[in-house]
């Protein structure tokens, strides 16, 4: 695929932040100041960065948790980031809950839960609006090979299906599932295959190449904003470290993961950035000297940041009465509605912004 | 129109009015549910709304209560005003992750409303034994984050399910399926728009010797062994309809058993766990040297609910074993 | 088959029991009758009689432990032989969790030994948390409070009946109100929280049975509106043939027979007369008229005076009213009186005349409607026919009556009858 140049720098600089900003909260959670289940994705770079290279501005994304790249390049903040991994009083769930359960409906991002798979319901609730609204956005609902056993999975997609809703579901192959691999897991060489169950395409990827990754999703993109129902992508990739960083992950033969460490995605377009002469040292070294400094100041940010206000815990359960604007109509951010702020605080969502780089889209 | 016809209406076509006036009034609001839209729901509640609203809006959905709630919640975040339909309240345990995990905690940990409806027919005394008679509420009333109402009239089932659409949480309805066509039920309703609030209980029947606390179809036992109770016993009882289970009416419920000192509860829903006995806590705390007896519940027996028509008049309190446990009560 | 034995009530306002003594083990076999257990009250003690024949299955409450009256204290096996399954719950039933059996019942070892000073726990089970509050709110002395709930306990209209006997001006909207501590002089003695001693004075606490007579008296007279009035009867006849005759009756019966029974006797032809005199006047402002006379006789024992009853006393004859004064007597002074002893008696019968006294003002024992006291029988110069002067044995009934039941007229025509009767004994009385 042709794309610009300084589109596939973005990508690239999105690819390294998203494996900078994990090392670092990995870094963080060894010194004890990061605390609970920390999971990263070392080795999906490629998957969740390309794939949500491929929306549009008002697209929205159901981020699991191993979709630090979707997150980043939609706009969440690495400050808002780092204020869950710190469990900061300011971060956009003040503190309530962890990891990257945090999203913003103003910004397309959802927050997703700890029960995989329960997401995919709800994207179809999002993509249900849009197609009652008429508009012409799509959904990017991600889950992982496991997520693809629940319940709601096969509720999800044949509910997508029968109502033709847009919907794009990659599944995110990453060879296991904790410690159950794909073999225990499921009884199909390509999970693109359950496709056919629900009468929807299906096709499946290498997902440590980042450009095919774009190609193919983007293809599924395609097919989905032309109103001809959902579309289903398997990105086969790895996962190369634990399922969580408590986990040393001694299932998997260490071949294996030789094998795909050996296909690092980032070293993998790096390699191909420099040969088309896209990327030098210089470039390599401003990107890397952005990523850090993002970083240093998205944890120096939360360092000076408040703890949890323990006063109102048991606050702001219930929202208050009041109109509700419809989110993506115009003036829906106007003040007076209820959810164009956040009530709990009165306060903007925090969680993300603008992509600060306008990048073409296909 | 020359003629004024005074129109009665049955609670199950109270609920259908609420429902169509709340969609004319408002675009968002929307049903979702199995067999709601051409076949206009197994009861019937929904007929007529499919061709008035189109399928875009009553959305005849698969047999995926998880998707269907689901859905409402992705809908709901977005800003609009769904209403899921559980065909029977008992499969509502298919979509629970839903509820438990993804409705009840998206406000409290995110700020994002959640301004979904979820309703259908709970309760029993229709023969539907096991799996078509539970009383759901007490699964839930433990979340928080979810509210809990439960009309016993036809204008409160209308004033409870406008309400319901209207706030900006996710709420539960619950909907007695025994109560939908019951003739004694039939009333006129007001002309205009009406709601009755969330969180507001209701004295049905005014006493001085004992309180009853009560909700659903339990209210109309009540009433009538209240009536008993005055008439064979010289007992005057006041009959509390909660209406909202949660939030619960302190407010009202503590002005009662102060003023008479003795509370009976009554509900359908089984003994052991259900809201009878966060009631009865609430009360020893909070009314304790207000009490000249024990507070006392009657329920279901802890046990499934069961399906032949004698076992199922043994299973429900009704007004007689009421009014037996309130003889006990009064003569402490 | 277990049968649950409930402590008894050992009198009309006893609300509790002590056991005294357990008489028989858990697998013990015991006779219908048999006594089981020695039961103390404030009033009285008594043993407890087993309602049923069959093995002792559980004590229920130990030695020394005091329970609401109609608490089950002990399990009698009916059928030892068959080991009957205990039936599960009726599981049809709705759940109905009543207040009655679950919170009488002492027997779930676990609360009790949790709960703390007995004082504490004989409080919670005879009061409800709201009686409790009103009597704090109004500075009152629980044992001065009758209850009429369940097992005796002392509920809110208990205490808003106390209060308004006490005339303090209550409002009509009740109890959330606390009222200012009346004006007028608080309870007798027994409640002063400190009473000081002086050099030449002696402290005596009374003990439980005095306790409760002084609390019976203070109640007794602010129930009732008591007049008393007063006959003299010739006694003559019957001492001349008590004297001629009593030797000879104890030989032959093995008891003594003196001038009670033939009162007891008298009595019950007054009432039979005067039914009124066998009534209690209600809180209601009714009057309930009892057919049956069960008249109580007043006996002095070491530990007060109690008051046992003989029931059906018309139905006697004056031999078999002497048998049963006797009874009760001997049972009431070796302590033994049982639960029927001390129930249900419908008039009181005093007798003082053993200490010489000629003139008594009784006081009622709550809830009758009269209390006939029956005082020396003395030898007087008297005027008689034809305004002869002769020696006669002459005895003076007083009769103290509730003034709501009846007047001068009903207690004076009851005397009358009473005294007819005394009087119309020849020198041949068969007793028989």
């Amino acid at each position: 695929m042709q794309l610009e140049q300084d589109e596939l720098l973005q990508v690239y600089f999105f690819m390294r932040l998203t494996r900078a900003l994990e090392d670092r909260t990995r870094t963080l959670f060894l010194q004890g100041r990061v605390v609970g289940g920390v999971y990263t994705a070392q080795g999906h770079e490629a998957t969740s960065v390309g794939a949500a290279m491929t929306l549009r501005p008002d697209d929205f994304i159901v981020p699991q948790h191993r979709d630090l790249g979707m997150h980043l390049v939609r706009g969440t903040t690495p400050r808002a980031i780092m204020g869950q991994w710190l469990a900061r009083g300011n971060s956009p769930s003040l503190g309530r809950d962890g990891q990257l359960h945090i999203g913003d409906v103003h910004h397309g991002v959802i927050p997703s839960i700890s029960m995989l798979g329960e997401s995919l319901p709800v994207a179809c609730g999002i993509g249900l609006t849009m197609k009652m609204r008429k508009r012409s956005t799509i959904v990017l609902a991600p889950c992982g090979d496991g997520a693809t056993s629940t319940g709601p999975f096969h509720e999800a997609l044949n509910f997508a299906a029968v109502q033709k809703l847009p919907i794009v579901f990659l599944v995110e192959n990453n060879g296991y599932a904790y410690s159950t691999p794909n073999e225990k897991e499921f009884s199909l060489q390509n999970l693109s295959d359950r496709a056919l169950a629900y009468g929807i395409t299906g096709e499946s990827v290498d997902g440590n190449d980042v450009l095919a990754v774009m190609e193919t999703v983007g293809r599924a993109v395609a097919h989905v904003r032309e109103g001809k129902g959902p579309a289903l992508v398997e990105s086969k990739t790895f996962r190369v470290r634990g399922h969580s960083e408590a986990d040393r992950a001694d299932y998997v033969p260490q071949a294996l993961r030789e094998a795909w460490l050996a296909k690092d995605p980032i070293q993998h377009f790096e390699t191909y950035l420099s040969e088309q002469g896209i990327l030098d040292a210089s470039q390599k070294k401003a990107v890397e000297a952005r990523v850090k400094a993002a970083i240093d100041d998205a944890v120096s940010f939360n360092e000076h940041s408040p703890a949890p206000d323990e006063a109102t815990v048991a606050d702001y359960l219930f929202a208050p009465d009041g109109l509700i604007a419809i989110i993506g109509e115009a003036g829906a951010d106007d003040p007076s509605y209820v959810n164009a702020l956040d009530r709990r605080t009165g306060q903007p969502y925090t969680s993300a912004q603008q992509v600060e780089e306008a990048v073409t889209r296909r | 129109m020359n003629t004024i016809v005074e129109t009665k209406v049955t609670y199950l076509e109270a609920i259908s009015q609420a429902m169509r006036e709340e969609m004319r009034r408002d675009e968002a609001v929307f049903l979702i549910g199995e067999d709601v839209g051409t076949y206009g729901g197994a009861f019937k509640v929904s007929a007529g709304l499919q061709a008035e609203f189109g399928p875009e809006r009553v959305i005849d959905a698969p047999m995926s209560e998880a998707a269907i709630i689901g859905s409402a919640v992705g809908a709901a975040m977005m800003g609009m005003r769904p209403i899921a339909e559980m065909q029977f309240i008992d499969f509502i345990t298919c979509g629970f992750d839903q509820i438990v995990n993804m409705a009840s905690k998206m406000y409290w940990r995110s700020g994002i409303p959640l301004p979904l409806v979820i309703r259908g027919p709970s309760g029993g005394g229709t023969h539907g034994g096991p799996f078509h008679s539970v009383s759901p509420e007490a699964w839930f009333f433990h979340v928080p984050g979810i509210k809990i109402v439960a009309p016993a009239t036809a204008y409160d089932a209308k004033g409870l399910l406008k309400a319901a659409i209207r706030d900006n949480n996710p709420v539960l309805y619950l909907e007695h399926k025994y109560l939908y066509r019951l003739p004694e039920l039939r009333e006129t309703l007001p002309e205009g728009d009406y709601i009755v609030p969330i969180g507001q209980a209701l004295v049905r029947r005014e006493g001085e010797d004992m309180t009853i606390l009560t909700y659903g179809a339990m209210v109309h036992q009540c009433l009538k062994a209240a009536q008993a109770l005055e008439e064979a016993d010289d007992l005057s009882v006041e009959v509390v309809d909660l209406r909202s289970l949660a939030p619960l009416d302190r407010q009202t419920i503590i002005a009662s058993v102060k003023r008479t000192n003795k509370v009976l509860i009554v509900h359908e829903d089984t003994l052991t766990g259900g809201i009878g006995a966060e009631l009865a806590a609430v009360l020893a705390q909070d009314v304790f040297e207000y009490l000249d007896g024990p507070i006392t519940r009657v329920a279901a027996p802890d046990v499934p609910f069961p399906y032949a028509p004698s076992l199922e008049e043994a299973y429900l309190p009704n007004a007689d074993k009421i009014l037996a446990a309130a003889r006990v009560l009064a003569a402490y | 088959m277990s049968t649950p034995v409930k402590m008894p009530r050992l009198g009309e306002s006893v609300a509790e029991g002590t056991i005294g003594a357990w008489l028989k083990n858990e697998g013990d076999l015991i006779e219908q009758d048999e006594s089981l257990a020695e039961i103390e009250t404030d009033k009285i003690n008594a043993e407890l009689p087993s309602p049923v024949a069959g093995r002792l299955a559980k004590i229920l409450v130990p030695t020394g432990a005091t329970v609401p009256v109609g608490t089950d204290i002990v399990l009698i096996e009916e059928d030892a032989d068959v080991a009957a399954p205990a039936p599960a719950r009726e599981a049809p039933a709705p759940a109905v969790s009543t207040p009655a059996s679950a919170s009488a019942a002492p027997s779930n070892g676990a609360d009790r030994a949790a709960m703390p000073t007995s004082r504490g726990e004989e409080e919670r089970q005879r009061i409800s948390p709201l009686a409790r509050r009103l009597a704090q709110e109004h500075d009152l002395n629980l044992n001065q409070i009758a209850g009429t709930g369940a097992g005796g306990r002392v509920r809110r209209d208990d205490i808003m009946a106390y209060l308004s006997q006490r005339e303090t001006a209550l409002p009509t909207a009740p109890v959330a109100v606390a009222q200012p501590r009346p004006a007028s002089t608080p309870a007798p003695a027994v409640s002063a929280p400190t009473s000081t001693v002086g050099e030449d004075e002696e402290l005596v606490t009374p003990g439980r049975m005095r306790l409760a007579i002084a609390e019976h008296m203070v109640r007794s007279k602010r129930t009732s509106p008591h007049a008393t009035t007063v006959v003299e009867v010739d006694m003559t006849n019957i001492a001349k043939w008590l004297e001629k005759h009593k030797d000879e009756f104890k030989r032959r019966e093995g008891h003594s027979i003196s001038y009670v029974p033939f009162v007891m006797k008298a009595v019950c032809e007054g009432i039979r007369q005067f039914p009124f005199l066998n009534s209690s006047w209600t809180e209601d402002n009714k009057i309930i008229v009892k057919k049956r006379i069960n008249l109580g006789i007043a006996v002095s024992t070491d530990a007060g005076l109690v008051v046992p009853v003989v029931h059906d006393a018309d139905q006697y004859t004056l031999a078999g009213l002497a048998k049963q004064v006797w009874g009760v007597a001997q049972r009431a002074r070796a302590n033994k009186l049982t639960v029927q002893d001390m129930q249900g008696s419908t008039f009181v019968v005093n007798n003082p005349g053993t200490f010489g006294t000629i003139i008594s003002v009784p006081i009622i024992n709550q809830p009758h409607a009269g209390i006939l006291s029956m005082d020396s029988v003395v030898k007087r110069p008297v005027v008689i026919e034809d305004d002869a002067i002769a020696v006669r044995s002459m005895m003076y009934l007083c009769l103290s009556f509730d003034h709501r039941v009846l007047d001068g007229a009903g207690a004076g025509g009851f005397l009358q009858a009473v005294r007819n009767k005394l009087q119309s004994y020849g020198r041949e009385i068969d007793v028989y």
